[in-house]
């Protein structure tokens, strides 16, 4: 770690109002013949309440991270290296009963596609319910029963108290998702991770259903790992952005400071590549050429292949984390020319 | 009222399964080539006799009047007589039925239950050995014929290792079967008290039951196996996961209920073909079941044991189907329900 610049984490691990922070993650892929890294040294810290979004194509190892943020990895997968501390607590250093007791209770998930996240044969109510008794069994079956029904009704369920009898196939996508958003919150955690919780929805309740995490987030004090390869979205819900790429984060910055100015090549990639109604009629803009595959990391820079301003030391070196002191705060980028960069969008 | 209709458009289908199953059982035989009445008074009796018991037998008559006198007669209870065996049909398969159903109820619990729990020993841990013992048994199971293992098994623990019984039936020769309530040796030696007939009959059980039960083991282990392979990958999982419940509680309360349907519908199929009895498996232990009757009816072209014997396999695998379909309703939700969102 010695000679690199610190990072956002690193300043802010200081503080007392942290809720979650994940240092020098790396996770593996065993297979027989060989090991493949996922997740690359990653590191950041999330405060309390705070909204972070990790934004990368796929395949970069978003979801892997989400997973090893629950102590959820399943093998062949598996931590190597560093550490991901949860309130004070290394999720490494617990068993898997310590664990069970943490999941559900101080960190959450919102999965992926609500379509099957949810057990088909069981009851909507029933799988909130067993959320709230796994963790606070001694409340009174009633008292559980109008827990439920009110988390159903905070996320805009109509009628929860009948909804609450529904098995899954009654419930639409976007229903679905809102009921999974109530398994989350059901105990207030203070950490929520979610994994591309609007990408199966359609556009219109995509915005629903993040604006409701947003607001229940913040209503039970819950920050917000949101992972996502949708930059539109992180605009909109996010403090801090992290870009990913080949399992590195390989920019950080304040979302504001990041749709100005991208110190990443990457990143202002990604940017391009939201479509823009200006932009009718041209071609979608893209990043060309194909995330590389954990057998094959790129020497040098791992992007250098797809990067349209490479030089030779791109393909040689590769770049360290830099730090650029901006009026919105530190921003890092493991780029050789991050600082150049900073100081083109800045003059 | 969606519970209602739901029941009785099954019970609709199985009623007309059941008038299926009657005209084929009876139209098949009727058909088929020989001569009743000639077998029965044998070969030297003259014509005239012959063509006086086909009158009594009614086998003069048209088809379709045969056809409803032979439904009619069915539903009063009365089965015919067999002039081979020189008794009533419905004597003769109500003596059999019992020792047929209690060793095919022994053969599927205990294949039933090993299966269950050998499936999810085999896929929760991922330990390679017990996954491996469970397959290279499906594959036995499966692979070896029955009456082959049947004998194997008495070569060993009769003849050489001298612990089971003989293939001499329900129980010795020298035992008295105990006063019947049931007809199954085991359930009526539990209701007298006899306990050592009872400890008899359990070991007279034990190779039969376990030679019968032993490819529908395999047979449901694998599927339950692969079928726990595929839900235990679903996203759901991972969502309960998250919620703090453990491993285990995940599998049992998850992963299980919702991998366990296909075996169910398996397991009510293959305990419905077991009540109609094992030729093979009668053959080797001499257990006094249906297999070995029908067969030998078939050869004596003996109609009414046939007929009768079909119709009952029917009714037993309509009112299986139909018992496996409602409990499929309680188990999955999605099941005779259209209402959506």
């Amino acid at each position: 770690m010695s000679g690199r610049v610190s990072t956002l984490a690193q300043v802010d691990t200081v503080k007392a109002d942290t809720a979650l922070t994940v240092t020098d993650l790396c996770v593996d892929y065993e297979t027989r013949d060989a090991v493949y890294r996922a997740v690359r040294d990653v590191t950041f810290t999330l405060r309390r309440g705070q909204k972070l979004g990790i934004v990368g194509e796929s395949g970069c190892g978003k979801s892997t991270l989400a997973l090893a943020l629950l102590g959820l990895l399943e093998p062949p997968a598996r931590i190597t290296r560093g550490d991901v501390v949860l309130n004070g607590v290394s999720l490494l250093a617990l068993g898997e009963g310590e664990l069970d007791s943490i999941r559900g209770r101080d960190v959450a998930l919102i999965f992926q596609d609500p379509m099957t996240s949810l057990d088909p044969v069981k009851r909507i109510g029933d799988q909130i319910t067993e959320g709230i008794r796994r963790h606070q069994p001694e409340l009174p079956r009633a008292q559980i029963r109008r827990r439920t029904i009110e988390l159903l009704g905070e996320v805009e369920i109509p009628r929860p108290e009948r909804r609450v009898e529904d098995y899954p196939h009654q419930f639409s996508g976007g229903m679905r998702q809102r009921a999974l958003i109530a398994i989350a919150l059901a105990n207030n955690p203070s950490v929520i991770i979610a994994d591309e919780p609007t990408t199966a929805l359609d556009v219109t309740t995509q915005a629903q259903v993040l604006e409701l995490i947003h607001r229940l987030a913040s209503d039970h004090g819950a920050a917000v790992v949101l992972i996502t390869h949708n930059l539109g979205i992180v605009a909109e819900f996010c403090d801090i952005v992290h870009a990913m790429y080949a399992g590195r984060i390989v920019e950080s910055a304040p979302v504001h400071s990041l749709f100005r100015r991208q110190l990443h090549p990457y990143t202002e990639g990604l940017l391009a590549a939201i479509p823009r109604p200006e932009m009718r009629g041209n071609d979608l803009a893209s990043i060309p050429g194909a995330p590389p595959s954990l057998a094959a990391i790129p020497t040098g820079c791992p992007f250098h292949p797809r990067c349209p301003v490479r030089q030779d030391i791109c393909f040689r070196v590769v770049p360290p984390l830099e730090g650029v002191k901006s009026p919105d705060g530190l921003l890092t980028a493991e780029c050789h020319f991050a600082a150049d960069r900073y100081a083109e969008f800045s003059g | 009222m969606r519970i209602a209709s739901f029941i009785s458009a099954r019970l609709a289908g199985a009623l007309s399964a059941m008038v299926g199953a009657s005209f084929v059982a009876f139209v098949v035989l009727r058909v088929a080539p020989g001569d009743p009445a000639r077998l029965i008074l044998g070969p030297l009796a003259d014509r005239a006799a012959v063509n006086q018991l086909r009158h009594d037998l009614g086998l003069n008559g048209s088809i379709a009047g045969q056809y409803w006198h032979f439904l009619v007669n069915f539903c009063r209870g009365d089965w015919g007589y067999s002039y081979a065996q020189g008794a009533s049909v419905s004597r003769l398969i109500l003596d059999r039925l019992p020792a047929t159903i209690e060793l095919a109820l022994f053969a599927f619990v205990g294949a039933f239950l090993s299966a269950v729990l050998l499936a999810l020993l085999a896929t929760y841990h991922r330990r390679r050995g017990i996954d491996l013992l469970v397959r290279v048994l499906s594959y036995v199971g499966l692979g070896v014929p029955q009456f082959w293992l049947g004998l194997v098994g008495l070569i060993v623990f009769f003849k050489a290792a001298r612990v089971l019984p003989g293939p001499e039936g329900r129980l010795s020769a020298s035992a008295s079967p105990p006063p019947s309530h049931t007809g199954l040796y085991t359930v009526d030696a539990l209701i007298s008290g006899r306990w050592t007939t009872l400890g008899q009959a359990l070991l007279h059980l034990l190779l039969p039951a376990l030679t019968l039960g032993f490819p529908i083991f395999a047979f449901l282990v694998r599927l339950l196996r692969a079928n726990l392979l595929d839900v235990r990958r679903e996203p759901f999982v991972l969502v309960v996961r998250s919620k703090g419940i453990g491993r285990w509680a995940t599998y049992v309360r998850h992963v299980l209920p919702n991998a366990f349907l296909p075996t169910l519908t398996a397991s009510g199929l293959l305990l419905a073909q077991l009540i109609g009895g094992s030729v093979l498996v009668e053959s080797v232990f001499d257990w006094p079941g249906l297999g070995q009757l029908v067969v030998g009816s078939i050869q004596r072209q003996d109609y009414s044991v046939v007929e009768t014997f079909i119709l009952i396999s029917a009714f037993t695998y309509v009112v299986v189907t139909t018992l496996l379909d409602m409990l499929y309703g309680m188990i999955d939700p999605r099941v005779g329900s259209k209402r959506a969102t």
